[in-house]
């Protein structure tokens, strides 16, 4: 028993270093705020940590799958409670990240795509975060939003063209 | 032909993924590239956009907070509940490393939460509450570590930076702990009371204060820790009515703050602080 709740331990540990920058990337160009991202972070994984004997019953669902889905529903609590009121100024909240000369060009990237996301559906939204911030495959991707490889091939597609379309007019 | 260019940007995306270029991806797709460049290179300026890093602070921290939750039974969140060779365990492992950073232990002290050595004074405030074993001693420390906590707070709304959601909701934990600690030293401990009930009036200050350009999302939070407050602060009062005069064990209730809702007789609320999420 003891040594079973060791193994857990380690394999939780592993995971957490495995996954704390890619769940941060995520919830950070979701929510488009370092300090909100760094508490929705945390919260994650303690809730993964907590709930982790329910993951276990659940045949079939990567770890993966299963942490990006509570990130995500983190995501989605959180987006709801700020939308009843105004929304967050998104202005240099990444400042702090780095100091070097590049961190301008890495902020001013990650502002216009934080807008251009906003023109897109939740849905494709949850796709182009999860793959390219979470940096899960599309099957894992699939498994997170409950969907067919296929649907969210085709948001995928959508939201790359979307974001070309935003991008390109930001542009001129 | 758009159910199989959905196809082939995912395989280009997975390779773009995988680090190689666009040039080598599209070499791939010779057929479809001059429609797959244009989406590839958005993909490719998504990906880099969103490398964005966590703050090597927060990384500390956070992993400090989750070893620290993991090191105890899942769902029990307290020092009690570990056995003595655990805590033992936990004191020595503690200490050693009180002994590495102690270089830098003088150097956090005044840290702020949005400084690097920030992780290392809550780590060493968690060694030392390690020696605190009786209710009292326990409660005491606790409400010391809710007034580092508010001074933080004040520190921080003073030079103009913005206040972390968790400092509002660690100030809440430590006098809710302090609160558990109390519970069962109360009626023998007067001088505990006085300190509630002080450090509640304070907190309600700070606290409202910080409500007053609260944006929403940090609402709940501020206002479920003024609702504990003013639940402390009834509690106190009872137990030192109950004890005797208010003359004879701290100052008066006219220097301990209006009540919840109540801003001073004028009406007028203090000047807002800078409140968590807004930013300079």
């Amino acid at each position: 028993m003891a040594e079973g709740a060791a193994v857990e331990h380690d394999a939780f540990a592993e995971a957490y270093e495995a996954y704390f920058g890619r769940v941060y990337r995520y919830i950070a160009v979701r929510v488009g705020d370092a300090f909100e991202a760094e508490d929705l972070t945390s919260e994650t994984f303690l809730r993964a940590w907590r709930n982790l004997p329910s993951f276990r019953k659940r045949d079939g669902v990567p770890f993966s799958a299963w942490l990006f889905r509570i990130a995500h529903n983190l995501v989605v609590d959180h987006l709801r409670k700020r939308s009843r009121g105004s929304a967050v100024p998104l202005t240099d909240r990444f400042e702090s990240m780095t100091n070097t000369e590049e961190a301008a060009e890495i902020n001013l990237t990650f502002d216009e795509l934080k807008q251009a996301i906003e023109g897109l559906t939740e849905a494709q939204r949850q796709v182009i975060g999860l793959r390219f911030a979470g940096g899960l495959s599309l099957a894992e991707v699939a498994q997170v939003m409950n969907r067919s490889q296929g649907a969210v091939k085709a948001l995928q597609h959508a939201g790359v063209v979307a974001l070309r379309r935003t991008m390109g007019r930001s542009k001129r | 032909m758009n159910r199989s260019l959905e196809d082939i940007l995912d395989q280009a995306v997975d390779r773009l993924l995988a680090g190689e270029t666009v040039e080598d991806c599209l070499a791939a797709y010779p057929d479809v590239a001059r429609e797959l460049e244009p989406l590839l290179r958005t993909a490719q300026a998504v990906a880099k956009a969103a490398a964005v890093e966590p703050r090597p602070g927060f990384v500390a921290e956070a992993r400090y907070r989750m070893r620290h939750t993991m090191s105890q039974p899942r769902g029990r969140r307290r020092w009690p509940s570990l056995s003595l060779g655990r805590r033992w365990a936990l004191l020595v492992g503690a200490v050693l490393l009180l002994l590495v950073t102690s270089g830098m232990i003088p150097a956090s002290a005044n840290a702020l939460p949005d400084e690097p050595l920030y992780p290392i004074k809550r780590a060493q405030e968690q060694v030392v509450n390690l020696w605190f074993r009786d209710d009292a001693a326990l409660a005491g420390r606790r409400l010391d570590l809710a007034g580092h906590r508010l001074e933080e707070m004040e520190c921080l709304s003073r030079r103009g930076r913005r206040i972390p959601p968790f400092l509002v909701r660690d100030l809440t934990e430590e006098t809710n702990l302090a609160e558990q600690h109390m519970e069962r030293q109360l009626a023998l401990r007067v001088d505990l009371a006085q300190r509630l009930l002080q450090m509640s009036t304070r907190q309600q200050a700070v606290l409202e204060q910080l409500a007053e350009g609260a944006p929403p999302e940090a609402e709940e939070d501020i206002q479920q820790a003024l609702h504990r407050v003013e639940e402390r602060r009834q509690r106190a009062l009872h137990v030192l009515e109950q004890q005797g005069p208010m003359e004879q064990q701290g100052p008066p209730m006219e220097q301990l703050g209006p009540p919840m809702g109540q801003h001073g007789q004028n009406g007028q609320r203090p000047k807002p602080m800078a409140s968590p999420t807004e930013a300079p």
